[in-house]
């Protein structure tokens, strides 16, 4: 299965201060604050994990389709400056992250052995379908074949991502 | 708080978050906090924070978990007024 999460950075430095009272206590381990402390961008940091968790937890709602806002359950550890693995429970998700200008783009899959399946935008000639509880596919048109498909939009950024196995 | 009081003060705290402006305007205890309101999944951190600080509350992280609709923020904040 596969999660993306973008992040656009001059959006966010707007949006979100991360530097409030109270604000990475709720949503960051002690480890993970260390890293933003650390971080000699420490907006970026703040955005790679985050992007991290939202990721993993976009595989998480395909699988289980239930709701729950608990950033905390998912523990981000670093593989290099923009990879690592999430983990949630008993199960790890790797991701790979993705900075572009100021489009900050994470994916996560369940398996690292799917990362050569992963199509990194929609094709011609496939749609994009969502499901009653809103997670996407993507659907060859001509051919009707259908594969999951992880969609995040924020700013001026859009991207989807589906898994071709 | 009654009810409707309490529903407007979390009406107040969503207000600056909220990218759908008519949802925010019939919001009600359905109106779900991403989906409707459109609010970023990181400024639910604010919400919960701005809770907090509204109702002198503090929201633990297992009912940070519910806080995804304002029925259940209600509850949440009533729960801790109830027993703080």
């Amino acid at each position: 299965m596969i999660g993306n999460d973008v992040v656009d950075l001059q959006l966010a430095a707007v949006e979100s201060n991360w530097r409030r009272k109270g604000y990475l206590h709720k949503i960051f381990s002690p480890e993970e604050q260390l890293l933003i402390g650390q971080a000699t961008d420490p907006d970026r940091m703040v955005w790679l994990l985050w992007s991290a968790k939202e990721a993993a937890y976009k595989i998480i709602h395909r699988d289980t389709r239930q709701r729950i806002y608990a950033p905390l359950q998912y523990r981000v550890q670093l593989s290099g400056a923009d990879a690592g693995m999430v983990q949630y429970q008993d199960r790890q998700y790797p991701f790979r992250t993705v900075v572009t200008g100021s489009c900050l783009h994470t994916i996560a899959v369940a398996l690292a052995d799917w990362w050569p399946q992963v199509v990194y935008c929609q094709q011609p000639g496939e749609e994009l379908l969502k499901d009653e509880a809103g997670v996407p596919f993507i659907r060859d048109k001509a051919g009707g074949e259908v594969w999951p498909a992880s969609v995040s939009h924020h700013g001026h950024y859009r991207e989807t991502v589906s898994l071709k196995t | 708080m009654d009810k409707t009081a309490l529903m407007a003060t979390i009406k107040e705290v969503v207000a600056p978050y909220t990218k759908n402006p008519e949802a925010l305007a019939t919001l009600n205890e359905d109106t779900d906090f991403l989906r409707d309101l459109k609010i970023n999944s990181a400024n639910l951190v604010d919400v919960v924070l701005d809770v907090e600080e509204k109702f002198n509350i503090v929201i633990d992280n297992d009912s940070m978990e519910k806080m995804i609709n304002v029925r259940s923020a209600m509850e949440v904040v009533e729960n801790k007024l109830a027993a703080p």
